[in-house]
């Protein structure tokens, strides 16, 4: 009595299943076949494997289907009318798991194929329990109903997980795409690289070894692009310099050619492990406002989110906690308060080896151009376009990015600190600018649009254009903040810089 | 002999033992050709045109360009100018995961698009160290096609990025000899006929066949092109100073 309840229905829907999981095998058939020439490339013959089982998937389902069918017309009665149901759920469960550990980064193409076995898996099964019973009743049931409440616990874990981070915003629970952290850890330095003398930490960032904030203790985090790496050796850095100021760590994460979504990694994975009270992003207005936002206007974007290991709580909460608690032991073993010593000399050459051979750390008319002449102005040229004309592209993204970190940042302030481009600091360059674009470009307009739209949104906003402009030229006419033909602060720029974040952040820490 | 009994008829006639082994072997062979046909003409119906991988380059998903690129070079190499853009782009896309694929693909394509590669690497010198290698080993792949063209961008705007693109020649090495040493019976510039030698030196002995043009070239040449042009026959002689 028990078992023929629900039994039409079962059917039902068992068919309805069985059409839908051959239809989706089929199409993983087809795209296979279709892109078979790139799968031969990457895969060689296991390609041909691929489509064998898929062919057999498709198979599997229309054999499946045919004896539902059958079963109907002849009522034929399961002793478990949901098993095959709840079978389909564990298949496609497990598929979803082999998809997130396995099969990374996700693309729509190794769905397509994964789902069509899947499909076939779970077709075989229900064509082998016609034919084999191959455990115990007790023993099958049991395996029956404890995997289906393992898969159901699995999926209702993560939700559970998304619905709380819709609640509660918090640092564990961001979610963000793979693609920039990809990108950070391609750009990112690698540690104990030489920048200067100084061996880049275990992170990667020019910088000494971080340690988690003590109780009691203050300390501030700078996130930014190539401007955190710097031209300078590290004691010049505009950190090191603010940190000397405020006599309070100010931690140096900095990638090159990175951009807002990266600065969203960093700031997760490891600025907030650390506890910071305050943590400073800089944004350079030359190129953070017009970046190629990776993973942008990726098809499929409800699938990705399930589908990519990155954007899945389950995954990504454990190694958060784990970051955390790695941060805590290691506070616990090393020194508390300041580390000794930050700002000092670097390990490999003390200051004043690093002046002797750096003759123009304290004399910018010593520099030698990093770029040449033609390729500078080129880019100073579309950096211009890119940013002091309309709206520039990657802007409502920059906007989001800087939006989701502050969500991310829980108790930890998060500031925001504006990096002119050389060519509105320097008088001279941005004539010849302007002489080669040909055209009418406004000079301050991405401070004016990224200052207006920040001060809407409450960020606390260090804009160092005014700073640096009120530095008086030197005897030829420029103001010597760059690094000749690089781009980049030079000594004398990261000085001013450091002393006006060091001015910036001492109201900030209730100094 | 055996007796074949035939159901629905109920005749009964002889088999040979020869005839009874061929015949299930015909309906396996039979069957078999039938799948494998099936499977081919699946295959067939089913596989992108040229023209449709052409297509996918326009693709907004860049993986779904990446697939196009790598197909385009093995079925349509010659299709080179279209798909280099993207070849490049994926090559710098870490998270796409297909990189090193798409390495592969360009020097695939080099050997049909050797100058529009050596233009690409000469305008612009902010790329990453990935975009360069991938460039650079395309043009080690496309053979002796990219040495005139890696000597033209020398003449001209790729003066400065001479080293990287004399590393191309020198590991092209043999290849690379018939056009450097045209470059010191003919070109008037001594920079470039410094160079040229700079490169033979380095190809070392696999470069013989240079070491009359290389003396030729010392024939009234000014003393810091002479100290060059010897130091690399040193070294084609194999004997390095």
């Amino acid at each position: 009595m028990t078992a023929t309840r629900g039994e039409p229905w079962s059917r039902l829907a068992i068919l309805l299943l069985l059409v839908l999981g051959t239809l989706a095998s089929a199409r993983g058939l087809a795209v296979t076949l279709e892109n078979r020439v790139p799968l031969g490339v990457l895969f060689g013959a296991r390609t041909w494997l691929a489509v064998l089982g898929l062919a057999v998937s498709v198979t599997a389902g229309l054999a499946a289907a045919i004896m539902e069918v059958r079963g109907m017309r002849r009522a034929a009665v399961r002793a478990h009318p949901f098993a095959p149901l709840r079978r389909s759920f564990v298949v496609l469960v497990g598929a979803w798991l082999v998809c997130l550990v396995y099969v990374q980064p996700f693309q729509r193409l190794w769905f397509d194929i994964l789902l069509g076995l899947a499909c076939g898996v779970w077709a075989v099964t229900v064509v082998a329990e016609q034919f084999i019973d191959p455990l115990p009743p007790r023993i099958g049931r049991a395996l029956d109903l404890g995997l289906f409440a393992l898969c159901l616990s699995v999926v209702l874990t993560e939700v559970s997980l998304r619905g709380l981070a819709a609640v509660r915003p918090s640092p564990f629970f961001a979610r963000i795409a793979d693609a920039p952290r990809q990108f950070l850890e391609r750009f990112r330095s690698k540690p104990g690289e030489l920048f200067f003398g100084l061996p880049c930490n275990a992170q990667g960032y020019y910088d000494t070894e971080f340690l988690r904030r003590a109780e009691g203790d203050r300390l501030v985090v700078a996130i930014g692009d190539s401007f955190n790496i710097g031209s300078v050796p590290h004691a010049w850095h505009f950190t090191t310099v603010c940190e000397r100021l405020l006599d309070v760590p100010v931690f140096n994460m900095g990638a090159a050619g990175v951009a807002p979504p990266e600065y969203e990694v960093m700031l997760v994975e490891d600025a907030l492990p650390l506890d910071p009270d305050i943590v400073v992003v800089g944004v350079f207005v030359g190129n953070d406002l017009s970046y190629a936002v990776v993973g942008s206007g990726l098809p499929d974007t409800a699938l990705r989110s399930w589908m990519q290991r990155d954007e899945v709580l389950l995954f990504v909460l454990p190694r958060r906690l784990a970051r955390v608690a790695e941060e805590r032991d290691r506070r616990a073993a090393g020194p508390a308060g300041v580390v000794p010593g930050r700002g000092d000399a670097p390990r490999g050459a003390s200051v004043e080896e690093l002046r002797t051979s750096l003759p123009w750390l304290d004399d910018p008319s010593l520099e030698a151009g990093s770029l040449s002449d033609e390729t500078f102005l080129r880019l100073e040229a579309d950096r211009a376009l890119a940013t002091c004309r309309g709206v520039p592209s990657a802007f409502a993204d920059v906007c989001e990015s800087l939006t989701a970190m502050r969500a991310a940042s829980g108790s930890a302030e998060l500031c925001v600190m504006l990096i002119p481009d050389e060519f509105q600091v320097e008088d001279e360059l941005w004539a010849a600018v302007v002489a080669r674009v040909g055209t009418t470009l406004d000079r301050d307009l991405p401070q004016r649009r990224l200052s207006s739209w920040l001060a809407q949104e409450g960020f606390a906003t260090l804009d160092l254009l005014p700073v640096l402009r009120a530095v008086p030229p030197m005897d030829d006419g420029r103001r010597h903040l760059y690094h000749l033909r690089d781009t980049h602060f030079n000594a004398r720029g990261n000085r001013v810089v450091g002393e006006a974040l060091a001015e910036f952040l001492r109201s900030r820490l209730g100094e | 002999m055996r007796l074949r009994l035939h159901a629905r008829s109920g005749s009964v006639e002889l088999v040979s033992p020869d005839e009874r082994l061929a015949m299930p072997r015909r309906a396996t062979l039979r069957s078999s050709t039938v799948a494998t046909l099936l499977l081919c003409l699946g295959a067939g119906a089913c596989a992108k045109t040229d023209a449709e991988w052409v297509a996918q380059l326009a693709d907004p998903d860049p993986f779904a360009r990446a697939l196009a690129v790598i197909a385009l070079a093995e079925q349509a190499p010659e299709l080179a100018d279209t798909a280099l853009e993207v070849a490049l782009e994926t090559v710098d896309r870490a998270e796409l995961g297909l990189a090193i694929p798409a390495a592969i693909a360009l020097a695939k394509f080099a050997p049909h698009a050797a100058d529009s590669l050596v233009d690409m690497f000469v305008e612009d010198e902010l790329k990453t160290l990935h975009w360069k290698q991938a460039v650079l080993g395309a043009l080690v792949s496309a053979g002796p096609g990219a040495v005139p063209a890696i000597l033209g961008a020398v003449r001209g705007p790729g003066r400065a990025r001479a080293n990287e693109l004399g590393m191309v020649l020198i590991q092209a090495g043999p290849r690379s000899v018939a056009p450097l040493v045209d470059v010191l019976e003919r070109d008037p510039d001594p920079a470039l006929k410094s160079y040229a030698a700079w490169v033979l030196g380095q190809i070392g002995p696999a470069a013989r066949a240079a070491m009359p043009a290389l003396e030729g070239a010392m024939v009234g040449a000014a003393p810091e092109l002479q100290a060059d042009l010897r130091a690399a026959l040193a070294r084609v002689r194999g004997t390095p100073p």
